[in-house]
């Protein structure tokens, strides 16, 4: 009897649990959310210069100059102006260009795929190739290994900026095999968005490469000096099964972290890559409305980068409970 | 035997499915209908041209001038000035001034023009088009602000009087004045709020928004109304926005770009890729010795000191370092109407005499000099390079550097430095008293007059227009003599083509008209 109500209770304790983890998840979120957009307001307001003063140019004259500051409302108090903003932000209204008049979401939603694809491409070759270098490395102890650590400091320390114009110089100008810049949409022609995207992703990934090569190799060698490996050999399994099948998932379990990290760090990498290639996603809407004073633009793609940096988070936690049981019921 | 059947048909389908793939593959290798984004298979009928940044708006009253291709694709002005500055009809057939004073100004409309969205040109769509842009406060807002009155005799004849003379209301009734120049449709009148993103206006081109990416891509199809058929070159137009100039010269190499503005710092790289590379001088790069009542600095409210820093900087050694082949010398503020060779003599390397003027001023031992600069346009390489000259006659600058273009300018114009550096583009010398050196000028922070200046000035405003190149040299001459400024240099502006662009239009720029006609260019025959 006294089990039976034990083991009933479990799931609900479980359901209470989760629901008090959901909820904890959600407040931080919020918070987040909330702490970014006044950052990015108040950092965007008093950096200097404003709207105004790019519509009028440096020739424009004073008087004009506070005319057109009224009649965009940027003489209103910084609180009124943020206090406006947010009232509509949570109504779901994230405003208009003040250049343009489009739509916010409209402008983010048009990027949104091409950004999304580049870090997308580059996690996946970060992974995919960082992963199997990483086995290669760890079940070698010669000169794979030193090379896996030689390209680990190599790749984090090229400037992403020269990759870029290398690659695009060897394998767009010399060999004509990729175009230099832009972006081709995918539902118009999966071909040509492939092509477009593969030197801004080797540019991207290639650094995520070699940090996920490193820590593979690393998590692997720790895992292949355990016990379990040694019994496992002793029972005759074979050395293929016991890497990947085991090992390997045990070690997944760091390497996600890096994943995760990588990840965020991906989407702010994505602003010096468009630039290189010219291609239209978030990073170079965002530097272009902070040039221009472009607040709501700016804010709203502050949001979704941030929006971008708690699913990634949310993302990493569920993995790390797949991955590691023992982290479900903590 | 079992086994056997089983194995043969997990290969067969294996085939099958390789062979779709292969087939979807190669499907998918085939762009549907030539290449959204100009790659090298582009026809010679595509033109794609490369901007360094987008328009931000498409509005014709409210974008910047630097951004004015993105609208004169679309919008007809209503005087046409082709690439070497001369000007032609466009939706005006005629233009004159009405009497004496350059205060009244009569445009005559061509007839029979409809717009893109099939509204008709009228003269009271004009007179509501420029209320628009008066209203709107973009930059060509402040031209407006003297206008008093719009008369529309009849449908054709737009009569405007000014409370003020300007002689070059021809120069802002061409692209030179984007929002006043490009007539806005009567339709697009009604919903300006939309005219950010699409266009509205009589051009030989309108935009393709299904095609357009805000900032980034914008996309051109030939307007079937357009007045002037024969000046369509293009089937297609597209700008593409690329940030970075190295990624634009890289795009030319291989092939997806046509045309672009380029910068010294590119040039040479350009003209070694057998690009079509034509510059002109424009910007003219040196001090702004602003303080010349000695407010702040007692020194420069001596006209012997301002003119002791001339004489003390070495013009041609920073112009070859700083420029190399692409710049040229220069005491003056403009390469148009006005300037005058024999000025850049005014104030050859004397290192020598500069000492005897600042001794004669009571400033043997020299003074501090503290200059608010900028980084764009080597500005601050720029105020470095005077500095080290200007050490050696004892004068110590002081440079203080603003990375953002509003802080420079809003410091720059405060009346909290006495100098500062200036990249300053050549404009008419009417326009440059309204903008760089009259009392009511952002450049001129502390509203210095000087009695001869402000004469001459006045007899420009009124001026016919067979004494403006008189007024305008003796304008400078004096400007040079004064030495409100130390102009060093002229920093070039100018454009890359490839040789799918005739070369006509892209070699006839000049310094006071740097930018393509882009409605000129053509296919290479």
């Amino acid at each position: 009897m006294t089990t039976a109500v034990t083991t009933a209770t479990l799931p609900r304790q479980r359901g209470g649990r989760f629901a008090r983890r959901l909820a904890r998840w959600l407040a931080t979120s919020l918070l987040l959310l909330f702490v970014v957009s006044a950052l990015t307001f108040l950092l965007v307001s008093l950096a200097p210069g404003d709207a105004a003063r790019t519509i009028l140019g440096q020739t424009g004259t004073q008087e004009q100059y506070l005319a057109l500051r009224e009649q965009l409302g940027l003489d209103d108090p910084l609180i009124v102006r943020y206090g406006q903003w947010l009232g509509a932000a949570l109504r779901g209204d994230l405003g208009s260009s003040i250049f343009s008049g489009q739509s916010v979401v409209s402008l983010i939603g048009s990027r949104l795929p091409v950004t999304l694809s580049l870090v997308a491409g580059s996690l996946l070759f970060a992974v995919v190739v960082g992963v199997l270098l990483g086995v290669a490395g760890a079940r070698s102890h010669g000169p794979i290994g030193r090379a896996i650590d030689v390209l680990a400091l190599v790749g984090v320390s090229i400037p992403t900026f020269w990759l870029g114009f290398l690659l695009v110089s060897l394998f767009a100008v010399t060999l004509p095999l990729f175009p230099a810049t832009g972006y081709v949409d995918f539902s118009y022609w999966p071909f040509g968005w492939f092509m477009s995207l593969v030197l801004p992703v080797l540019t991207l990934g290639i650094g995520g490469v070699a940090v996920i090569a490193k820590q593979t190799r690393d998590a692997m060698r720790t895992q292949l000096s355990r016990e379990y490996v040694t019994a496992m050999r002793a029972q005759g399994l074979s050395e293929r099964s016991i890497v990947y099948r085991h090992v390997l998932r045990n070690a997944a379990i760091p390497v996600t972290t890096v994943v995760g990290l990588m990840m965020i760090g991906l989407f702010s990498g994505t602003v010096l890559v468009e630039n290189v290639f010219a291609l239209p996603g978030l990073g170079g809407l965002v530097v272009e409305a902070t040039s221009r004073h472009d607040i709501p633009v700016v804010q709203g793609v502050a949001l979704t980068f941030a929006l971008f940096v708690v699913f990634t988070n949310l993302l990493i936690d569920v993995l790390y409970g797949i991955l590691n049981p023992k982290a479900r019921t903590t | 035997m079992s086994s056997q059947h089983t194995s043969r048909a997990r290969r067969l389908l294996a085939a099958a499915a390789a062979a779709v793939a292969l087939a979807a593959t190669l499907t998918a290798c085939t762009p549907p209908s030539g290449d959204p984004d100009g790659d090298a298979t582009g026809s010679p009928q595509e033109l794609r041209i490369a901007m360094q940044a987008g328009p931000g708006t498409l509005d014709p009253a409210l974008i910047n001038q630097a951004a004015q291709w993105y609208v004169d694709l679309a919008y007809s002005p209503l005087i046409q000035a082709a690439s070497d500055g001369t000007l032609r009809p466009g939706l005006a057939t005629a233009w004159e001034y009405v009497g004496e004073g350059n205060t009244q100004f009569r445009l005559t409309l061509r007839e029979g023009v409809t717009f893109a969205d099939g509204s008709a040109l009228t003269a009271e769509g004009v007179k509501k088009h420029l209320e628009y842009v008066k209203a709107a406060g973009g930059q060509m807002s402040g031209v407006l602000a003297t206008l008093e009155s719009i008369d529309t005799p009849d449908d054709l004849t737009v009569e405007l009087t000014f409370s003020a003379g300007n002689p070059e209301l021809p120069l802002y009734f061409s692209q030179g004045g984007v929002g006043i120049a490009d007539v806005i449709s009567p339709t697009g009148l009604e919903d300006t709020g939309s005219l950010g993103t699409m266009t509205a206006g009589a051009g030989p081109y309108v935009l393709d928004q299904s095609a357009t990416i805000a900032n980034d891509t914008y996309v051109y199809t030939p307007n079937e109304n357009y007045w002037d058929k024969d000046n369509i070159h293009w089937s297609k137009v597209t700008i593409k926005v690329i940030p970075n100039l190295s990624s634009t010269l890289n795009a030319m190499k291989s092939g997806q770009i046509d045309f672009t503005t380029g910068d010294y710092t590119t040039a040479t790289e350009a003209e070694k890729a057998g690009l079509q590379v034509h510059f002109v001088p424009n910007v003219f790069s040196g001090l702004n010795l602003l303080d010349r009542d000695g407010t702040l600095a007692p020194a420069l409210g001596d006209q012997r000191v301002r003119q002791a820093i001339n004489y003390a900087i070495d013009r041609d050694a920073i112009v070859e370092a700083l420029y190399g082949k692409w710049g040229s010398a220069t005491t003056q503020t403009t390469h148009g109407v006005g300037y005058v060779e024999e000025l850049d003599d005014f104030y050859p390397y004397d290192p020598e005499k500069a000492k005897e003027l600042l001794a004669e001023a009571g400033y043997a031992d020299g003074f501090t000099l503290p200059v608010v600069s900028a980084p764009f346009f080597n500005g601050d390489t720029m105020v470095q390079a005077i500095a080290g000259q200007l050490s050696e006659v004892g004068i110590t600058v002081q440079a203080d550097s603003k990375a953002d273009v509003n802080e420079y300018v809003t410091k720059m114009a405060s009346g909290e430095y006495p100098a500062a550096w200036i990249g300053f583009g050549t404009l008419p010398m009417f326009v440059e008293y309204q903008q760089l050196y009259g009392p009511t000028a952002l450049f001129n922070a502390f509203k210095t007059t000087d009695d001869e200046l402000t004469a001459l000035s006045e007899q420009l405003a009124v001026a016919p227009e067979e004494d403006v190149k008189e007024l305008s040299e003796k304008i400078e001459a004096r400007l040079v003599e004064l030495a409100w400024f130390a102009p060093v240099a002229w920093a070039p502006l100018g454009q890359y083509a490839t040789d799918a662009i005739d070369a006509e239009a892209v070699t006839t720029t000049t310094g006071e008209h740097p930018i393509v006609a882009i409605v000129d260019l053509k296919p290479a025959s």
